[in-house]
């Protein structure tokens, strides 16, 4: 009864945690520039993420060590510098989206221009996690998260054609604008294989001393609630495709994609979009100002925990803080969120090699994992779809920048 | 017991008594002792330390920023290998690390930096 009960709070949590600003972007940008087209990216990237979560979980329960410490004690300062280095910036960078997607949504509502939200989001952000403990801040993000199942009654509410769908779910070549195609591409697979979600999904298994027993429930809970995840982005990109092609309206702006659930649900719709976004946004930036913290803290020895009191682990505390500080910063100089959020996702996807090759060697090493480690299928998959995933982005960030 | 000095030892996290985090292995000194045998004698903590492990032009930025950063003199911290009480998954070291200089880092920024913000 009580393994049921965590199973179900486990997915609740994933599907309330999954969407932010960058599948929420990146699925309404693809949906409006190419139909249903571009729903296998999101397939593939929900896979691939479905792969990660479950091995993080289960390197932290059996070699009681979180990714971050793992990868230190396996390959060493130098290399481990490479990691912390480019994850720490794109850290900063993915915040940066979600600090604009939640600016966003309070101008969306108040009037008040984006930039002047910036800070006053940031000091949320830093409040809770000054004050909260990890429990409050993963269980309460996430159920309030639960908001955003609005894209899937919307979706419903829209009866797309369930076949056209389902082909959009194998991968096709494009039909028009080939170079946005595959930048819109990738950047659906760096908004869904999120590596800052693996670094901060470990360290809690490790803060709630997870053992070898929590192996199936930790399998059962990362794909259920991963692909419940999912099934949100592909609502997301169904209600776009459904509202804006027709209109023949191409996003551009954050505040297009804003008007997404109004045809459907009216101007409650309006607030709840601005809701569900904020909601999703203020969830992840705790996640990754966290992770950021945690990667540094566990890499170099100190001593970290989001229960303590920030005295007690006061360098981590600084990290975050600082994380949040450089997250703002970009913000209120008010580059536009949907540039840097679209941009920000590409990168992801092109820097993905430098945490999952050594993280897959982690989970193939008995040292690590004992008798627990990796079957050749997940090896695969994942393999295949960040060589996928950085092979789109190297081609295609250049292409991009250049004809953008 | 074999001992491999980098799979075993180098950048394995070091614990106290009370399996407090003193930081990692950032390095390993050996000595020759009276025997003229070398010796692994200590552990070393610290941004010089760390700055010297990287390819010869990363060296001198890293040694900076760890000297900039670092609120104490920036001398690497060395820790006996003769006080190890446990080695496995980490490296149990019979020191206090509330007292040990190794977290004189953490002292600083925790009485000069967060002892300051409210709620701390």
């Amino acid at each position: 009864m009580k393994k049921l009960l965590e199973i179900t709070l486990g997915i609740v949590t994933s599907i309330g945690g999954f969407l932010e600003v960058g599948s929420l972007a990146t699925a309404a940008q693809a949906g409006a520039a190419f139909g249903f087209q571009l729903i296998w990216a999101i397939v593939l990237g929900t896979i691939c993420l479905i792969f990660l979560v479950e091995m993080s979980g289960r390197l932290a329960a059996v070699s009681k060590r979180p990714l971050a410490g793992a990868m230190r004690d396996r390959f060493g300062y130098p290399f481990f510098l490479i990691v912390v280095v480019t994850m720490s910036i794109l850290g900063v960078l993915v915040l940066a989206s979600e600090l604009g997607g939640l600016s966003l949504a309070l101008q969306l509502v108040t009037g008040i221009s984006f930039p002047w939200w910036a800070p006053l989001g940031a000091f949320a952000a830093w409040l809770l996690l000054w004050k909260g403990t990890f429990s409050i801040i993963e269980k309460g993000a996430s159920l309030l998260g639960l908001v955003t199942l609005v894209f899937v009654v919307a979706a419903l509410k829209l009866h797309p054609d369930w076949a056209r769908a389902a082909a959009g779910a194998l991968p096709s070549m494009p039909r028009h604008e080939p170079l946005h195609y595959w930048f819109i591409a990738v950047s659906i697979l760096g908004a869904s294989i999120a590596p800052y979600l693996l670094f901060f999904y470990s360290a809690g298994a490790v803060e709630d001393g997870w053992n070898d027993s929590d192996v199936p429930v930790n399998r059962i809970t990362a794909t259920l609630g991963m692909s419940f995840g999912g099934t949100l982005s592909i609502a997301v990109l169904i209600v776009a495709a459904l509202v804006f092609v027709p209109r023949g309206i191409r996003i551009e702006r954050f505040d297009q994609i804003a008007l997404m659930l109004t045809p459907m649900l009216g101007r409650p719709g309006f607030f709840l979009f601005a809701a569900a976004l904020g909601i999703a946004c203020f969830g992840a930036m705790l996640e990754i100002a966290l992770s950021v913290a945690y990667l540094i803290a566990q890499g170099f020895g100190w001593k970290w925990s989001e229960d303590a009191r920030p005295r007690d682990v006061a360098r981590f505390s600084l990290v975050y803080t600082a994380t949040l500080v450089g997250g703002a910063l970009i913000v209120m100089i008010g580059v536009d969120p949907l540039a840097i959020t679209l941009m920000s996702m590409a990168i992801t996807g092109a820097l993905l090699p430098i945490a999952i090759v050594p993280f897959l060697i982690l989970m193939n090493d008995r040292h690590f994992v004992g008798q627990y480690g990796n079957g050749w299928i997940s090896n695969g998959v994942v393999c295949a779809i960040v060589a996928l995933a950085f092979v789109l982005a190297v081609v295609s960030i250049p292409l991009e920048l250049m004809g953008g | 017991m074999d001992i491999a000095v980098v799979r075993d030892l180098l950048d394995k996290q070091l614990v106290d008594r009370e399996n407090e985090p003193l930081g990692r292995v950032d390095g390993i000194v050996m000595s020759y002792g009276a025997d003229d045998a070398p010796r692994l004698t200590h552990f070393e903590i610290g941004a010089q330390t760390l700055a010297r492990r990287l390819p010869r032009p990363f060296q001198g930025t890293v040694a900076w920023l760890g000297h900039r950063l670092s609120p104490r003199d920036s001398q690497p911290y060395r820790l006996e290998v003769s006080r190890i009480i446990h080695l496995g998954r980490t490296i149990e070291i019979d020191i206090d690390a509330a007292r040990s200089a190794a977290r004189a880092t953490e002292r600083w920024i925790r009485d000069h930096i967060v002892a300051h913000i409210p709620g701390s």
